[in-house]
């Protein structure tokens, strides 16, 4: 899975070295609501990206991505309220995006990346984590784009995966534009 | 440019129908049985050394084990959680054994049968009497108090039969242990 990425960025850099396609560096944060998950609520997620614009309609990005997601509390009918860790996501990877639009653009999203979900007192798990959402970017300045984005991450457990729904508001700056 | 474009829609689309649709819709299912409440193990009672707790999930757990039973992938989470009372004897511990048989009746018994696997803990407990000779474990520490082989058997029993026994019992030479409020939590880990 990590051969995959690294082939990813390498030819989304390899291109844009070619010719000359935009590069850029940016970050984000937001929200991150459990799925299905009783024992997590509803926490927080931030993380770095770099978005390389490959065509007018083509996009990838690696990211790094942590979340912090809130603690469950139950007493489970005795008198004694308990509070179990929420847990702590941290994943990189590579998304990639059909961008439409100019200005403003809406893309839907896919993404593949190395995740683990770390949880105090239970054992770590690490494996693939996937990606799948939507988003909308408006370029507010020539070299400067902020963006507004809901997506679907689930890591990987066997026949059965842990899941958020995040939503993310990030700002992304173009280093080498063309 | 327009073909280009459906084209990155295609391939964006194919990693989303090719993933196990298991892994898209499970779900991590928070339930739990109580203990006896309260009870006590007394190394000096013979037949009191440990508490029997025959357990069918089906009918301690109900609905949300027999509902998801056929879906059931495993368990994401474990908890034993409760108040441990040392109420007469040195420090010691209290430590949960099971056993895959459901074993009656419930109640006072033996110390755990030969063959019984140790489940969880040990909980160390202080002097009765003594600042630490009452302990309620946080859900994160008591999390961390299974033992690998033991959590399998109750993972193997859960996906099973649904019925199990646990012992619970004193580590200590003498040892008089009160459980107040005991309940086992369970976090099963379910797909289609």
């Amino acid at each position: 899975m990590r051969r995959v990425i690294v082939v990813v960025l390498g030819l989304a850099l390899t291109a844009a070295r070619a010719q000359a396609i935009d590069i850029g560096i940016g970050a984000y944060g937001g929200w991150s609501q459990p799925v299905l998950n009783d024992i997590s609520k509803q926490g927080s997620t931030y993380g770095l990206r770099v978005p390389v614009t490959l065509a007018p309609v083509l996009a990838v990005e690696g990211f790094y991505a942590t979340s912090s997601l809130g603690d469950a509390e139950e007493s489970f009918g005795t008198p004694i309220t308990y509070t179990r860790d929420g847990g702590k996501t941290t994943g990189f990877g590579v998304n990639v995006m059909a961008t439409f639009g100019s200005v403003f653009k809406f893309y839907p999203l896919v993404g593949i990346g190395s995740f683990t979900f770390e949880r105090q007192g239970a054992e770590d798990i690490s494996d693939v984590g996937y990606n799948l959402g939507l988003g909308m970017a408006y370029s507010v300045l020539p070299k400067l784009t902020i963006d507004l984005r809901g997506e679907l991450n689930m890591i990987s457990n066997g026949d059965t995966s842990v899941k958020a729904g995040n939503i993310i508001v990030g700002a992304s700056y173009s280093l080498f534009t063309p | 440019m327009k073909m280009f474009r459906h084209l990155v829609v295609v391939a964006l689309t194919i990693p989303m129908v090719a993933l196990p649709g298991c892994i898209i819709t499970s779900a991590q299912i928070l339930t739990h049985f109580s203990l006896p409440n309260p009870f006590t193990i007394n190394s000096a009672v013979p037949g009191d050394q440990s508490e029997r707790v025959p357990v069918d999930l089906a009918v301690d757990v109900g609905s949300d084990y027999t509902d998801n039973k056929g879906k059931l992938q495993g368990l994401l989470d474990l908890a034993i959680l409760g108040t441990f009372t040392n109420e007469n004897g040195p420090a010691g511990a209290v430590e949960v054994y099971i056993v895959p048989s459901y074993d009656t009746p419930a109640g006072g018994s033996l110390p755990p049968p030969q063959g019984a696997v140790l489940l969880w803990g040990p909980v160390d407990l202080g002097v009765a009497g003594g600042p630490d000779a009452t302990r309620t474990l946080t859900w994160d520490d008591s999390a961390a108090l299974f033992n690998p082989a033991g959590k399998q058997l109750l993972i193997d029993e859960v996906k099973g039969d649904g019925q199990f026994t646990l012992y619970i019992v004193g580590t200590a030479a003498v040892y008089s242990i009160r459980v107040d409020n005991g309940v086992v939590s369970l976090v099963l880990d379910a797909s289609e």
